[in-house]
């Protein structure tokens, strides 16, 4: 019993993420084998419309289609901006980054925590932070890498918040996964003096440095104003398929922020060699 | 022979766990999700009361660390929980073994209740879930409903294996 007090107390610190790492190597197959029905409905689907090959070729071409969706919702974003005349500093860095595709293997078994798990780890070059795109928005951030498969944590989970702007006019806010587990976002502290209405179109604002910036959120759906209250309960409905997409894409981080991180280094070095 | 034996049912052993913690991270749809059976606990409590010297609170302990990290979840949560299970079967396993099958059915439900409520709280405590109803305590109920097979299935292999 004082052994698990023990690893309770260890994981807010990180000590045990060698023994997760090392497990995860074990836990590969176990994933593999309870991926079997879906991979087996799937493949039923599969023979009645083609051979292998052509299988093959369709997922090829999937996840292309997959890619360039993602962009054309850029582009769109961008036009969007560019109306704004928010010009030069801010266009540089709605180049889509590299992507690399990814398939959905499973969910969490807790219904109220919103996570998947890809088939892609710490083999594969995923790191911890990386977005995860589907081909309509924005779906979450790498949360817990393994060797071969890692979780994703959903921007619909309730302990998830993502900084957003409104492509219309750029007012900010942050959209948080819904507390009731609805699978929508609910946006925190608008004020009634914000100029949000419903239809208007969330994307990324790229504060946090987690997500890059202008990859498409969700939609408001509702804006309820409670008089009792300082501010509006809005609802926001994701644009990710959240609950039926299977392939998803993985943004690398962008060069901007990895300069970011080697400056920090070298700070820190130096602060070490003075003392 | 008696290696080949001692190395065959820790073998059985080592399925018999593992087929049961990937049932319980297969994926369900939304509406059966509420209502999964909780194999690992059920197994347990099997296997702690019919070998309490074999199987006990340490099995369930390394047990709960591997779902955890099948889970992703925080380690340790599923085996405080499996530990608790564990140690409820066998200081009870005499007693438990006296009871008809429905007798422990009933019994297993109420102690997987118990077991969710807590990993519940566990998870609650850890920020990866959130209270919403007492939904998920339907797994303990449909758990209670297929204690009698899980028993009929496990003593029916044991019969087939020599002894």
């Amino acid at each position: 019993m004082i052994s698990i007090a023990f690893m309770f107390a260890d994981n807010r610190f990180g000590y045990v993420d060698g023994i997760r790492y090392g497990l995860g190597f074990l836990s590969t197959p176990f994933y593999w084998l309870s991926d079997v029905p879906s991979v087996i409905s799937s493949a039923f689907d599969d023979s009645f419309v083609a051979r292998s090959e052509l299988v093959e070729q369709n997922k090829q071409l999937k996840q292309k289609l997959l890619v360039a969706q993602n962009e054309l919702r850029l582009l769109e974003n961008v036009a969007f901006e560019n109306s704004r005349l928010l010009e030069l500093d801010q266009s540089a860095s709605t180049i889509l980054g590299e992507v690399s595709p990814a398939e959905i293997i499973n969910i969490s078994p807790d219904l109220s925590s919103k996570r998947v798990l890809i088939n892609k780890g710490a083999l594969n070059n995923v790191v911890r932070g990386q977005a995860v795109l589907d081909a309509n928005g924005l779906m979450g951030q790498v949360d817990q890498v393994m060797p071969t498969t890692s979780w994703v944590l959903l921007i619909t989970d309730s302990h998830h918040q993502t900084p957003v702007e409104v492509n219309r006019n750029g007012e900010r806010a942050l959209a948080r996964g819904s507390s009731r587990g609805l699978g929508q976002l609910e946006l925190e502290f608008v004020t009634a003096s914000q100029d949000i209405v419903v239809g208007d179109k969330l994307v990324s604002s790229g504060m946090g440095s987690v997500y890059p910036k202008n990859y498409p959120v969700g939609e408001v759906e509702t804006i309820n104003r409670n008089p009792g209250q300082n501010f509006l309960a809005v609802t926001v409905r994701p644009f990710a398929k959240i609950d039926s997409t299977r392939l998803v894409l993985l943004v690398k981080a962008n060069s901007r922020e990895r300069i970011d991180l080697i400056k920090r280094e070298s700070v820190g070095g130096s602060f070490e060699r003075n003392f | 022979m008696r290696l080949r034996l001692v190395v065959a049912s820790y073998f059985s052993g080592f399925c018999i766990f593992a087929v049961a913690s990937i049932f319980s991270i297969i994926p369900l749809p939304l509406w059966v999700a509420n209502f999964r059976p909780e194999f690992v606990p059920m197994v347990i409590i099997y296997w702690v009361s019919a070998l309490p010297l074999r199987v006990g609170v340490g099995t369930a302990w390394f047990l709960g660390l591997f779902l955890d990290v099948l889970e992703g979840s925080v380690l340790g949560i599923n085996g405080l929980g499996l530990v608790l299970v564990a140690y409820f079967a066998s200081s009870q396993h005499r007693r438990f073994r006296m009871l008809k099958s429905l007798q422990q059915a009933s019994i297993v439900a109420i102690v997987i209740a118990l077991y969710l409520v807590f990993s519940h709280w566990l998870r609650v405590i850890n920020g990866e879930s959130i209270y919403d109803g007492f939904s998920y305590l339907f797994g303990s109920l449909t758990s209670g409903l297929l204690w009698p097979l899980l028993v009929y299935f496990f003593s029916f292999t044991r019969s087939l294996s020599p002894r």
